[in-house]
Order: structure tokens, then sequence, then C-alpha cells
């Protein structure tokens, strides 16, 4: 009895709501109202309310921008392939990773161009085949009919930073040279693949001339991009490159939380010569926030994905967003400049911290984000649905 | 009460019923071998099984590819009605197989036409209208008993009202939450596009949805409001085709709909002759009076089960499947299983080493599935040695844009629990805040609005 009369209030309650919603619904004017920023306490970046097709734009022109930043550092890389020009052009690729739309991505998305594994194709890759070519010294000619696994950025932190005596099954005329023609050996081929890839960052800026725009007027009329839903979607695949690759190949992996039989797997890192593996995660980490906070490459201003959630009456997912970013920033700060590999070996918990941290951004990718702006997650199936 | 249920009536409308559904059948089995949906679907290495359906046997990806070419072949012949006695009963069996093979795929509207199939196994619609007609004229009835009417109307008449009683919730009526954040994603749809993202839309939207649907299936049934009740229909199925992916739900609903007119209709509109004198039609029998009625109460507690658990059946999902809660949520959620040893040694397994993006996002959001995956995966460590182990899992889940809360205990050993229709503790509460609301963002504009 009580628990009806209990009922029988919130029904009241609740049909009282309805009727105040719908005497509020009955009060609008026709025009759909201009909603302001839900960002009282500083949601957004401020200014006007920021719409799917401002997010585009805005997105379109940092991956632009920074495709023009790797094509600098790919040029500076081969016009002296050195340990230094590797690391700045490796930077400026990695936070290209997490912007994988658009001519950097595959072919089989609206635009893509195949070229991402041109320039870097980790995670297929092998030391070996690589030795190969420098065994043959089939690179001379130039590298770029060769196998993707046998060029590109990785192939470069082999030459590079690998021993030049080591190589998987020396020829008895490897073993014949001395060190200094096998390290010529290995530079020479670095200039290649450096060549290789400086042509493939032109192309690439190139295939992004213009195409912010297209980006930007996503919908009716555009062949590339038909809906701005779509297009929202192909950009917020790229992101989850965090959840994939990051989370989970670059740090559960080598953590041994998966697909590893004895803890640490350090073989298992992406990064094997050159220690760059924190290097990776922080600029891939950058990359990600430019497009969930906004382009800057320091402070995150301008117009990111959670000014659209902000727009969308989720201010508190947005802040929750920044926080979590900025707690797996400094996740990785907290390894005080030591590499993942050192961490993995010395400070177990801090690298374990690390992966954590980088949860904490792609739970919320896979669980609020995509609910509040309507995505699909990435590979969705065009359906049926009910 | 038998004798309402056993007058004839004219046979055309429930002829061209069965047309319709084969017809929908043929062309649903094709969409799914055109579009590829075959291998996206049921390429799968783990099959998610509906509760005590386990042992349902795979075809294999060919058979499967066999199934939705004999399901479009018998949609036809049911069309046409030739060998419509077996074709039926055929269509029915593999239309379930299908269904049965993985709860992923399940949508209220695939449910529905399963029970319409099985329905019309026991309705010899093909004595009108048919080859089979043509072949052994003896078959001819011009005249079917109401109760074949009636049960179709039962049937599709509860899609609508329960569609319309899982609209009853603030999410949906106060907050207009789920319509909200998908009609926000559609403003570049010409015309209506910049409408969509008002919350004014999403709210009207959402009562008009709720009235459609608990009202729909009544003013059909009446005579005078049934032109302006079907018009509504048909205005109501265009709108949701347009605006979101569902398939071929519309036109199912909207053909489907067509059983509430006068079993004469089809006639009408050919200018045909009324049907000669009927036959004397048998009176329904205590045995399908009783089969009848049985139907019916199970058709109704279906649906209402939901109401045995507490809490929102959106969150919990106790309840959610056959109760035609169609498109009244928005949920994603995120799923880590953590496996444990007693060597202390952990595994973070993802949902997606072992399922397609199709399962993974329907695991992430259903602890019966949830569960499921987890035992196997479990399984699967203590048979290859590393075993015993523990199995929790780290979850996090969205309802209608509310903030992300853990949908299961991460305490909870997934190994230790059984799956049973009781009600399941392990399931954690919704987070207790409101979701996106429409009405909040339209509440805000106002306030700024206001000098």
């Amino acid at each position: 009895m009580l628990s009806l009369t209990i009922k029988r209030k919130i029904m009241v309650s609740a049909w009282r709501q309805g009727l105040c919603a719908a005497s509020l619904l009955l009060s609008a004017a026709c025009p759909p109202v201009n909603t302001p920023d839900a960002g009282e306490g500083g949601d957004g970046d401020g200014g006007a309310v920021v719409s799917r097709s401002d997010f585009l734009r805005a997105a379109g022109e940092c991956s632009r921008q920074n495709v023009t930043s790797f094509r600098t550092q790919a040029e500076a890389f081969a016009a002296a392939p050195t340990q230094e020009t590797w690391r700045s052009a490796m930077r400026a690729w990695s936070r290209l990773e997490p912007m994988q739309f658009g001519p950097t991505a595959l072919s089989i998305t609206p635009g893509g161009q195949d070229l991402r594994e041109h320039i870097y194709s980790w995670p297929l890759v092998s030391r070996c085949d690589i030795d190969g070519v420098l065994k043959a010294g089939s690179y001379s000619g130039g590298v770029s009919r060769l196998l993707i696994n046998r060029r590109g950025l990785w192939a470069a932190e082999y030459l590079l930073f690998s021993n030049p005596d080591e190589v998987c099954a020396p020829t008895a005329e490897w073993n014949a040279l001395s060190t200094e023609e096998r390290a010529a050996r290995k530079q020479a081929y670095a200039q290649a693949v450096a060549d290789d890839v400086a042509v493939r960052a032109r192309t690439l800026d190139d295939a992004w001339s213009g195409f912010a725009e297209t980006l930007a007027t996503a919908g009716s009329g555009n062949a590339t991009y038909p809906t701005v839903q779509g297009a929202l979607n192909r950009v917020s695949d790229a992101v989850f490159y965090v959840e994939r690759e990051v989370k989970d190949i670059k740090l559960a992996t080598p953590l041994g939380l998966r697909d590893c039989a004895a803890p640490p797997c350090l073989d298992k890192l992406e990064s094997q010569f050159a220690a760059f593996n924190t290097e990776h995660l922080a600029a891939n980490l950058q990359g990600a926030r430019q497009l969930l906070e906004g382009c800057d490459d320091e402070t995150f201003a301008g117009v990111g994905f959670d000014d659209l959630l902000v727009a969308q009456g989720a201010g508190e997912l947005a802040r929750s967003f920044r926080t979590n970013a900025a707690a797996a920033q400094a996740s990785l700060d907290a390894l005080n400049g030591a590499d993942l590999s050192v961490a993995l070996v010395d400070s177990p918990e801090a690298a374990r911290a690390v992966y954590d941290a980088f949860k904490g951004v792609t739970d919320l990718l896979k669980s609020e984000f995509v609910t509040v702006l309507d995505l699909d997650l990435p590979m969705g199936l065009e359906g049926d649905n009910d | 009460m038998t004798e309402w249920l056993s007058a004839p009536r004219d046979a055309a409308a429930l002829a061209v019923f069965r047309m319709a559904f084969g017809g929908l059948v043929s062309v649903s089995a094709s969409r799914f071998l055109a579009y590829g949906w075959v291998e996206t679907l049921f390429d799968t290495r783990v099959r998610l099984h509906y509760w005590g359906f386990g042992w349902v046997p795979w075809p294999g990806l060919q058979g499967v590819y066999a199934l939705f070419i004999a399901l479009a072949v018998l949609g036809a012949l049911v069309a046409v009605g030739l060998f419509y006695r077996v074709a039926i009963v055929l269509l029915f069996v593999l239309f379930a197989w299908l269904q049965l093979l993985d709860v992923s795929t399940y949508l209220n509207h695939y449910y529905l036409v399963t029970l319409l199939a099985g329905l019309l196994c026991f309705l010899p619609l093909h004595r009108y209208w048919s080859l089979d007609v043509v072949r052994r004229p003896s078959l001819r009835s011009e005249t079917f008993p109401f109760w074949y009417t009636a049960l179709l109307r039962f049937q599709v008449g509860t899609v609508y009202f329960f569609a319309g009683l899982a609209k009853f919730q603030s999410d949906w009526l106060l907050h207009g939450s789920a319509l909200h954040l998908w009609l926000s994603a559609r403003t570049s749809l010409p015309v209506v596009g910049p409408w969509l993202a008002a919350p004014e839309t999403a709210l009207f939207m959402a009562w008009a949805g709720f009235l459609f649907d608990t009202s729909v299936p009544f003013l059909l049934l009446w005579r005078r409001t049934r032109p302006i009740a079907y018009l509504a229909v048909v205005v109501f199925h265009t709108a949701t085709r347009v605006l979101f992916p569902i398939g071929m739900f519309p036109f199912i609903m909207t053909l489907s709909a067509l059983v509430f007119f006068d079993s004469d209709w089809p006639r009408r509109w050919l200018r045909s002759a009324a049907p000669a004198k009927p036959l004397e039609v048998p009176r329904v029998s205590r045995g399908v009076g009783w089969a009848l009625g049985a139907w019916c109460v199970v058709q109704l507690a279906l649906p209402l089960r939901a109401h045995l658990y507490e809490g929102d059946v959106s969150w919990h999902e106790q309840g959610m499947r056959f109760s035609w809660r169609v498109m009244t949520r928005e949920k994603n959620g995120s799923v880590t299983y953590v496996v444990r040893n007693e060597a202390g040694r952990e595994w973070h397994v993802s949902p997606r080493e072992y399922l397609t993006r199709v399962q993974e996002r329907e695991l992430a959001v259903q602890p019966d599935l949830i569960l499921q995956l987890g035992q196997r995966i479990g399984a699967e460590w203590n048979a290859r040695g590393d075993g015993p182990v523990r199995v929790t899992v780290d979850t996090l889940a969205s309802l209608n844009g509310r903030r992300a809360t853990p949908l299961i205990d991460p305490a909870v050993d997934l190994m230790t629990l059984t799956d049973t229709f009781a009600a399941k503790s392990w399931i954690l509460p919704v987070h207790a805040g409101p979701p996106l609301s429409a009405s909040e963002k339209l509440a805000q504009a106002r306030r700024v609005q206001a000098p």
C-alpha cells in the first residue's frame, strides 16, 4: 500500500514535470534556438556555440598544420639523415598518428590515399627484411618500390640506431666488410629511406592542400563526405588510435597484460633501437589532444571535440576529457625522461600508471563520447537498427 | 466469443498481407546478400548465444549464405502462394535459426518477422489469390474466419503499444534525451536538418512518438479513425526511415498495419466482385481457443516481465529483448576483462580480441553477454594451463548521455556466476544524475534570452 502511494506520488510528480516540459515546448518559438555555450564554468574555449562543421574545419586545419610541420621535418631529415633529425621527424609523425583521416588514412576511407604505411609501417615491421635489403644493396636505386616494411621511419630508426655490425643471418660478403663499410651501407640505406619519406611527406602535404575545406564543407553535395556526421565519425575513428594502438599495443602488450608470455615484453615495444617509446606516447597523446581539446601545441586552445560536447550540453564530460588527458600526460612526465623500455624494468608501477591513465581517456571515448555525439565506433557496420 | 472469432471474413485482405509479408522477407534476405552483411554479421570467431540456445547448430558461413538465399526464395514462394504450407514452415524455421545464431544480431523487427512467420504456419492464407489455388482449385476459399485477422491485429498491435509504453519514462518524455542525441547528429539533412538540433524538435518528437505508439493500434481498430491513423502510420514510418538507419522496419510496420483495415479493402480497391456466399466456417475449436489465449498471454507477459526487475531496464537490460523497446535508448560502454591467476599474473582482455565490432558494441552494454564472454575467457585460460583464474570485468557505460559509471560490480568473479532469470545483483545501479536533456537545454536557452 505504502509503495503504491509512493509510486502514485512519483507518477504525479513525473506528470507535473511532463506538463512543465510540454508547456515549455509550446511556449517555444518556431525557429530553432541557437543554444548558448553551456560552459559558464569554462567548459569551452569561449565564444559562440561550436557546430559540427566548425569542428570539422578546425580538425582539418589542425591536421593540415601538422602535416606541413611533418613535411618540414621530413625534408630536414632527408637533407641530413641523422639520429637527431630522425627524432624530430618521428616526433612530428607520431603527432599525426591519431589524425589518420582524409588523405592520411587508408584508401578504404573517404579521401584516403594509403600514405601512412609508406611513411611509417609500424606495427608491420621486420628487422631481418631490412637487413636483407641492406646485405643485397638493393636500396641503391631508391627504395620506393620496396615493400613498406623495408622503408619508412621504422626502417630509418633501425638503420640509424642499431649496431652496424649486427644483422640477421650475416652472409660471407657482409662478414668481409669492415665496421666502417657496414656503417656506411646503413647510412646510405638510411639516406635512401629518408629521401623516400620526404617525397611521401610532400605528397601528403599536397594532398592535404584544400582537403581541410573538403572536410569543413561535409554534407549534401560533398562527394567525399556526403554527411557531416559521417565526416565527424571519420575524425573520431582516428582518435581511437589511442585505444587500439597506444593503450593496447604500445602499453598493455609490453606490460604483459596481453599477448606476452613473460612480462615485461620489451620485444613488443614500438621503438626497438632509439629508446623513443615515451616520446612516441607523448606525441600520440599530443595529437589526440589537439583533436579532443584544440590545436594549439602547448595549451590545446582552439576548437576541439570538447567544444562539441559543451555545445551538446555535456560540459562535465568535456572537463573530464581534459582532466584525464592531462593525467595521461602527467603519467608520462612521471617517468622523468626515462624511456618506457627502462621504466618497464626499473619502475613497472610507473609504467602501469601510464597504461591506467591512458585507459582513463579511452574509457570515456568508448562510452560517453560516442553516446553524446551519436558516433559509431570504428569499423561500425552500416546496417539495420531498431 | 467463439461465434465472433469464427465469423467468415473476406479473404482478400489476408491474401494481400501474405503477399506483402513474403515479399518483404524476400527483399530483406536479398539486402543481406547484396550489402555483404552476411559476412560482417556472421563471420565471427565467437557466437554470443541466447539463454538456453547454446545448442543451436552453426551451419558454417557458406551455410548462412545458403540460408539467406533459401529465405529469399521462400519469401517469394509465400508471396505468390506456391507450395505455401511447406514454404512458410521452412521460412519460419530458417529465419528463427538465423536469429538464434548470435544475440548481437537481435533486432525487434526480426523478432516480429519470426513471430509472424510462426503464426502464418497455422493460417492457410494460400487459399485465396495464390498459385496453389491455380494448381488445386479445391483449396480456394473466399473467406477466412475472423480469428486469423484478430490474431495478426493483436500481434501488430502489441508492437506499437509496448513500443509506446517503453517510452513512458522520464528520459524519453521529460528530457527527450535519446532523440536529442540522435537528431543533433543529423543536421546535415536537406530541408529539415537545421531544425533537428533544436531541443524543441526532440521534445516534440518524443511526445509525438509516445502518443502515436500507444494510441495507433486502437485508432486503427476503430473504423472512423482508421484512415487518419493509417496516414499517421505512413508519415511516422517515413520519417523514421529518413532519419534513422532502421532498415526494413518501417516497411514491415506500414504493410503489417494493413491488417487493421476491413477484410475486403483490396477488393474495393480493385473494384472486384464481393465473394460468393461464404461456405460454412467451422467454429473455433476449444483447442484453438486455448492456444490463441495462451499465445496472447505470452505475448503480453514477455514485454511486461521487465517490470519484475528493479531499476531501469534500459540500464540493466533484464527483460529488454522481446519487449518491443524500439529505439528508446542511446547507450555505449567500455569493457575490459581482468583475468588473474593464483600466481598473481594479471591479463587485460579486450572483447575486441574475440568479437566483431558489432558484437562488441552490443556486448558492452548487455550484462548477460558480458558474463557469457567472461566465462568463455576464463574457461580458455583454465584450459591452456594458466588457471585457475578469477575473471572480473572493468566496465563503464553511459545511458542517454549520463556520466559513464560501471555497469558490473568490478569485484565479482564472473566464473562464480550463473546466468538465470533471477535479478542480477552484480549489475550496479545507473548513474543517479540526469541524462543529457533537451528540456534542460531549452530552459537554459530561455534563461539566456530572458532580459
